[in-house]
């Protein structure tokens, strides 16, 4: 089966400033992929990318076979780490916005997590902690059947007690044969649910390989490689 | 999809301008009775009352008018370059269908808003007097709209027709090139769009008045009776010139816009 993302010799820059260069990368389907690195590494840059955010200075990326268009972002759930929810909305105006434009989205997934969160369809997102917000936007994210689900720092933001949830969300909703690629620099809260690894520093990959490769042939935690890797 | 990002635009602009053009209404209402007081009993009381209305009046129309564009500019600028934009833009929509659904809400703002301020006009004044008054104005204004195009009634008519087409889209696809242009800038996006929008303004103003130099020319008329006044008129060379320059520029702002939502995309 051909990868759900490759990358090839894929390189952006900011005007002088290089953010990821020659990235050669192959996501396999059904797997979750920790995309690692300290910050500024050129996580979000390349989770950009496969979102159509910004335009490669140079290389190719293919989603599904295909550069990313509208066909690919029928089939990629993106999660950015910022809130994108306009505060005038409630929950079902932004559900059904999501349901409008996104044929993959399960609206009762969507109303099923909610009501598991304490959060009512009639709620303004006006009156939402950042914390509710992040969650809402996480529950539309995973409410959708995506082939490849991209989450860029999808814990940063709240309480390590929501954290267990919003992990635990994000494995219960996933299909077998999706890929999550999980971009993130919490380890130890990510660590147990990684099939694969892929360390990034300085916008180049450093390491890509599998949670118990480290585990059994390194006698490490990812958690623990990472501290040595990036230690300053 | 076109037809979804239409109606969820909508949706998201329409509240706050119905809520601003329904108050211009509203104030029309006292408006009528203030100015049947002031014509029919005169006084320093009613006559302060009728000239504060009618400054309140004229500012609330400026006012409503200026707030419709800034809002609906505003609404393009945030909802495309913000935040939001990490949402709008990977939703499975063309760059060309963000642009349209924008631009046909704009257009029937433009239109409602020409609408409300008239039918508001026609609450204050109306009456069996200024009905007629109106009616040889309008009148005067189709014998002056069929006369100013050098060559046919009809010529006239299909020229403003058009004219009038392009300049809509010439004035919303400059505030819409604009405001992409500021989003190439690393900060101070919000000056460079109102400084791409004001350079925009000074460079066509320039080449307008180029192009009237160059098809001016002088001719004498007769009016009234029998004076003969040698005056500068444009010729129809002009108009079509006109037409096809800002015809031109519209399509630059619409592309440019595009190429910038496609290819340059900036989100912070």
């Amino acid at each position: 089966m051909s990868p759900i993302l490759e990358c090839r010799n894929l390189s952006k820059s900011y005007g002088n400033k290089t953010a990821l260069s020659n990235i050669n990368l192959s996501l396999e389907r059904g797997k979750i992929v920790g995309l690692l690195g300290p910050n500024g590494s050129g996580k979000t840059t390349l989770i950009k990318l496969i979102n159509q955010l910004l335009v490669p200075t140079a290389g190719e990326l293919l989603i599904d076979g295909k550069p990313p268009s509208v066909a690919t972002k029928k089939i990629v759930s993106y999660l950015p780490e910022r809130t994108y929810l306009n505060d005038w909305m409630n929950v079902t105006d932004i559900i059904n916005f999501f349901a409008d434009f996104y044929e993959d989205f399960d609206r009762s997934r969507a109303y099923d997590m909610l009501s598991s969160l304490g959060i009512e369809p009639g709620d303004r997102l006006k009156t939402m902690s950042k914390g509710t917000k992040e969650k809402v936007q996480l529950i539309l994210v995973m409410s959708r059947r995506a082939k490849l689900y991209c989450l860029d720092e999808p814990i940063a933001g709240v309480d390590p007690a929501a954290r267990d949830y919003i992990l635990s969300t994000i494995i219960n909703n996933y299909a077998e044969d999706a890929t999550l690629f999980i971009s993130t620099h919490l380890i130890s809260d990510v660590e147990n649910i990684l099939d694969d690894v892929i360390f990034l520093q300085n916008g180049q990959i450093t390491l890509t390989s599998s949670v118990d490769e480290i585990r059994y042939k390194q006698g490490k935690s990812v958690d623990g490689l990472f501290r040595e890797v990036f230690r300053c | 999809m076109l037809a979804k990002l239409f109606k969820h635009e909508w949706k998201a602009v329409s509240i706050l301008l119905l809520l601003i053009h329904g108050a211009l209404l509203v104030f029309s209402f006292p408006g009528r009775i203030i100015i049947s007081m002031a014509s029919s009993n005169t006084g320093d009381y009613v006559d302060i009352i009728f000239a504060f209305y009618i400054l309140f009046y004229v500012l609330g129309i400026v006012l409503v008018a200026f707030m419709t564009y800034l809002y609906l500019a505003r609404r393009f600028m945030s909802n495309l370059f913000s935040d939001e934009g990490y949402l709008m833009h990977t939703l499975p929509v063309t760059p060309a269908q963000h642009l349209w659904s924008k631009f046909f809400v704009f257009v029937i703002w433009m239109i409602i808003d020409l609408i409300v301020i008239g039918l508001s006009l026609i609450i204050l004044f109306l009456n069996k007097e200024t009905l007629s008054e109106l009616q040889s104005f309008m009148v005067n204004l189709w014998d002056a709209f069929i006369t100013s195009f050098n060559s046919s009634p009809v010529g006239n008519v299909f020229y403003w027709m058009l004219s009038c087409i392009v300049s809509v889209f010439y004035s919303i696809f400059s505030i819409y090139f604009s405001i992409c242009i500021g989003s190439l800038c690393k900060t101070h996006k919000v000056l460079g769009s109102l400084g791409t929008f004001i350079g925009i303004g000074i460079v066509t103003s320039i080449i307008s008045s180029i192009l009237m130099m160059i098809f001016q020319y002088t001719t004498t008329v007769t009016s009234g009776l029998s004076t003969a006044v040698t005056t500068q008129v444009m010729g129809d060379a002009y108009y079509l010139v006109t037409l096809v320059f800002n015809l031109l520029l519209a399509l630059g702002f619409y592309f440019g816009s595009h190429y910038i939502l496609s290819k340059k995309l900036n989100l912070q």
